[in-house]
């Protein structure tokens, strides 16, 4: 019975590992070849083709790659294994499949000029100490490099040698010593790479390219150019060549002792820039420049209330503090500005008359960009005092009535004989230059002055009680072909505004300024011919018809 | 690097590394695969380029512009594009009525084409047809190769080569035993490759090994075998020269049985025996007692013997 029991145990026992290796393991006629340092086995076993065309395809190719992967897994686990920071790895053996490289195996570095004139005299490298003792310092020093000992840069007395030119520097000298010598290593180095590589090292100048672009030739050209004796100065150009870009000065000065005549115009007309009494700041500018802001602004705020759900939308808040009532913020004379300046216009209309706030200001600023232009095209000033020998009437808002014997003071001239000047009162405005005479000496004459203002205060009379309405309408008067009456028009409405208490107060920069008829002013803008230097004048285009 | 002007010296460190990295060395890089198309590609190419490049994560580009070209007669802008990326492997799929469904693979030496094999894609599943979880991305997968063809014909051995060298990824000294998940296999029948993707699941079995089951996933093509241009023998043979720096330095006067046993070898220079420096031992020392007593201890000694004898 119990011999039985061994027996049956036993048996038992070799079952169950066949059966355990049943699991793993595969019959194949023939063996598999490994490669396990690529992890690659072939199988060169005969396949069964009916069998592949008998069975579904995808079940005989898995059960043949499970086969195949099984004796890979085998052969694998074969292998020792070492646990690596808690994950079990198992060390594969070199790859044996030769498989192409995909470089050229590196050749080794080739000697160089001095390697070769050392072995052939047999000259040994000796290895030199790093430190050095330094007596001065009584300390062990680098022999090269941060803090050495015989350190020539450092020195600061150096004995001028007896042979030596006694106003030589020395320093200087020196250091440009030590550059030669790092060119030299340098190009040594360089010579040495290309000798081994068969390419050439440029001498002086350019190599020579097989196939060149654009930029190559370009640059060869330019090269050789400047290889002459005076460096390029005396060279023609090609008809159609072009000037070169950047001369390689950064910032260009006149010359020291050059021309006289430039210099002194130079110094006067700086002068005359210090005398005119013109604000350096450029106003007109500077108000664009708020301007601009102020739009933005307007606009950042407006399209956040716009997402919020508007409360309330009246822009008061903003346009209440300091909105400068003006024409539109960019305006350069071109003729796309048009319906832009009349929408803005428009928009600075509506944004005053609906601000009715406490906080209510209004700025009527100079705002004009003529002005703009005009200083852009400021010209030669002859600053010199003319007197007027002829009356003129203006015949366009922007000039100056001339009085017989009057002295203008010229500020500059636009054209040949349309000049720009200023009166003793301080009004500003063109005029003819055939009605006046160059005058040197200053003759004030009050009486005409006189005569000019008690025109001028008669008439605020009849315009004391002027209303709002009237004003306005003032304002509206058509703007071709100024009357003498209409000539005064804009001087007189100015200074009705000026004493009107409203609640508009008008910071005025300047002395009176002429005022500036909107419609005409407008018209001027959009004109091309009729370049109108603006006055500085305080121009309440709020009140601009639409 | 422009060598148009002469040499040209990198000016930061950065640059340096960069350029030794991809200058020739003695254990080179994992190769780069290029995965382009050509001027005219249909579905089936562009998925199967995407999923080759999926396959090949790290190690590869995939170009989305066209290319026009046929590399099979000019492959000079292949050779630019491999010199600007550094990528010795390509792979180039185009669609015409004379080829449809093109895939060329193929590999460079010093940046001058090696090998190209053209396959044409019969049938094709993609990765995103089969709704399987993928194994990560850079696994290094098993490659399995079944089949006599890629034993006997030429051609199908040279594609064995490259399409280990295409998927073997970064030469690994060891590997995770739990990260064999990746299995591809390769079956070579009537003129026609199979190629499967597997994800391999490592099974309890009885003993260590574990028993593998295989679920599918990742792209399956029936590539039928094309053109091919491959190198000649001598070019061949020159891609595979291998640095000497690079050979296992034999160790000299060792050698092994055929049972295993390990044997020396010792080189020794001329000994005179006579004066040789030995072990001194008691036993062995010269007797030196007087003559005299050597006859009566002679005489005596026969004597006893006789004796003996006698008795």
């Amino acid at each position: 019975m119990a011999a039985c029991s061994v027996e049956d145990v036993l048996a038992k026992a070799e079952q169950d590992e066949a059966e355990k290796l049943k699991s793993i393991s595969v019959k194949k006629d023939l063996d598999l070849e490994f490669d396990l340092g690529n992890l690659v086995a072939c199988d060169k076993n005969r396949i069964d083709v009916r069998q592949f065309r008998q069975q579904k395809k995808e079940e005989f190719l898995r059960s043949l790659a499970r086969d195949n992967t099984q004796l890979l897994i085998n052969e694998i686990w074969k292998h020792p294994t070492e646990r690596v920071e808690e994950v079990i790895v198992v060390k594969l053996p070199e790859p044996t499949t030769p498989l192409p490289r995909e470089k050229p195996p590196p050749k080794p570095r080739p000697p160089t000029k001095w390697e070769e004139f050392a072995k052939l005299k047999g000259i040994q490298k000796k290895k030199k100490t790093n430190l050095v003792w330094d007596e001065v310092a009584k300390a062990w020093k680098r022999r090269w490099g941060y803090q050495r000992v015989n350190d020539g840069t450092k020195e600061w007395l150096i004995e001028v040698p007896e042979l030596a030119d006694p106003n030589e520097d020395q320093f200087a000298k020196r250091n440009k010593a030590k550059k030669e010598k790092v060119a030299k290593n340098e190009l040594h180095r360089l010579r040495n790479i290309a000798r081994s590589q068969n390419i050439k090292v440029p001498g002086v100048g350019l190599t020579p390219i097989a196939d060149q672009s654009k930029t190559d030739l370009a640059r060869a050209v330019s090269v050789a150019k400047t290889s002459t004796a005076s460096v390029g100065k005396f060279q023609d150009r090609l008809p159609k060549e072009k000037a070169p870009k950047n001369t390689g000065k950064k910032r260009k000065f006149q010359p020291v002792i050059g021309n006289f005549s430039h210099e002194r115009e130079r110094q006067l007309d700086m002068l005359k820039v210090m005398d005119s009494k013109k604000p350096r700041l450029d106003v007109v500018k500077a108000a664009n420049k708020q301007m601009r802001e102020n739009d933005r602004e307007e606009a950042a705020e407006k399209f956040k209330g716009r997402k919020k759900g508007r409360k309330g939308g009246n822009f008061s808040g903003k346009g209440g503090k300091g909105e400068m009532c003006a024409l539109p913020s960019e305006i350069r004379g071109s003729q796309s500005i048009q319906p832009r300046l009349q929408a803005s216009v428009r928009r600075m209309q509506s944004n005053i008359y609906r601000q009715q706030n406490e906080h209510f200001e209004v700025f009527t600023t100079v705002l004009s960009p003529q002005v703009h232009r005009g200083r852009c095209q400021f010209r030669q000033a002859d600053v010199g005092k003319v007197v007027v020998k002829r009356s003129y009437k203006p015949h366009w808002p922007d000039e100056l009535e001339l009085i017989r014997g009057e002295v203008i003071l010229v500020l500059f001239k636009d054209e040949e004989s349309r000049w720009f000047g200023r009166l003793q009162d301080g009004q500003q405005g063109y005029f003819p230059a055939s009605h006046v005479d160059e005058l040197i000496n200053q003759e004030g004459e009050p009486a005409v002055n006189v005569a000019r203002s008690a025109r001028r205060s008669s008439a605020p009379a009849a315009y004391a009680g002027s209303s709002g309405a009237l004003r306005l309408q003032a304002l509206r008067r058509p703007t071709a072909g100024g009357t003498g009456v209409e000539g005064e028009g804009p001087i007189l409405i100015l200074k009705s505004q000026n004493s009107l208490p409203d609640g508009l107060t008008q910071p005025v920069p300047q002395p009176p300024p002429e005022a500036q008829n909107s419609p005409s002013f407008l018209r001027r803008l959009l004109s091309k011919h009729r370049r109108k230097s603006a006055c500085h004048g305080s121009t309440n285009t709020g009140y601009l018809a639409d | 690097m422009k060598q148009s002007h002469g040499v040209v010296k990198p000016k930061t460190k950065r640059a340096k590394r960069f350029l030794d990295n991809r200058a020739s060395k003695l254990t080179e890089n994992v190769k780069n695969a290029m995965i382009m198309k050509g001027g005219n590609t249909s579905m089936t190419v562009t998925q199967a380029l995407k999923d080759i490049y999926a396959l090949k994560k790290p190690n590869a580009v995939l170009y989305k512009k066209k290319n026009i070209t046929r590399p099979f007669e000019d492959s000079t802008s292949l050779e630019f594009f491999s010199k600007k990326t550094d990528c010795s492997l390509f792979l180039f799929g185009s669609h015409n009525k004379k080829r449809p469904n093109n895939l060329i693979f193929g590999r460079l030496f010093d940046f001058h084409v090696l090998d190209m094999i053209e396959l044409g894609i019969e049938t094709y599943k993609s990765l995103s047809d089969i709704k399987i979880s993928k194994c990560p991305e850079g696994t290094k997968p098993m490659l399995v190769f079944a089949g006599e063809a890629f034993d006997i014909d030429n051609d199908h051995k040279r594609l064995k080569s490259l399409l280990t060298d295409f998927f073997r990824g970064p030469v690994v000294q060891s590997v995770r035993l739990a990260g064999l998940e990746h299995v591809l296999h390769f079956t070579a029948l009537e003129g026609k490759v199979y190629m499967r993707s597997y994800r391999s699941l490592l099974k309890k079995s009885g003993c260590r090994t574990p028993r593998i089951e295989l679920e599918e996933i990742g792209p399956s093509f029936d590539f039928a075998l094309r053109r091919t241009h491959l190198a000649s023998d001598d070019l061949y043979k020159k891609a595979h020269k291998q640095p000497k720096a690079l050979k296992p330095k034999k160790k000299k006067n060792i050698s092994h049985d055929t049972f295993g046993t390990k044997f020396g070898r010792l080189h020794m220079q001329k000994q005179d025996l006579a004066k040789l420096q030995t072990r001194k031992m008691k036993g062995l020392r010269k007797r030196g007692r007087p003559v005299p007593d050597a006859t009566a201890v002679e005489g005596k000694e026969p004597q006893k013997t006789v004796q003996a004898d006698a008795e």
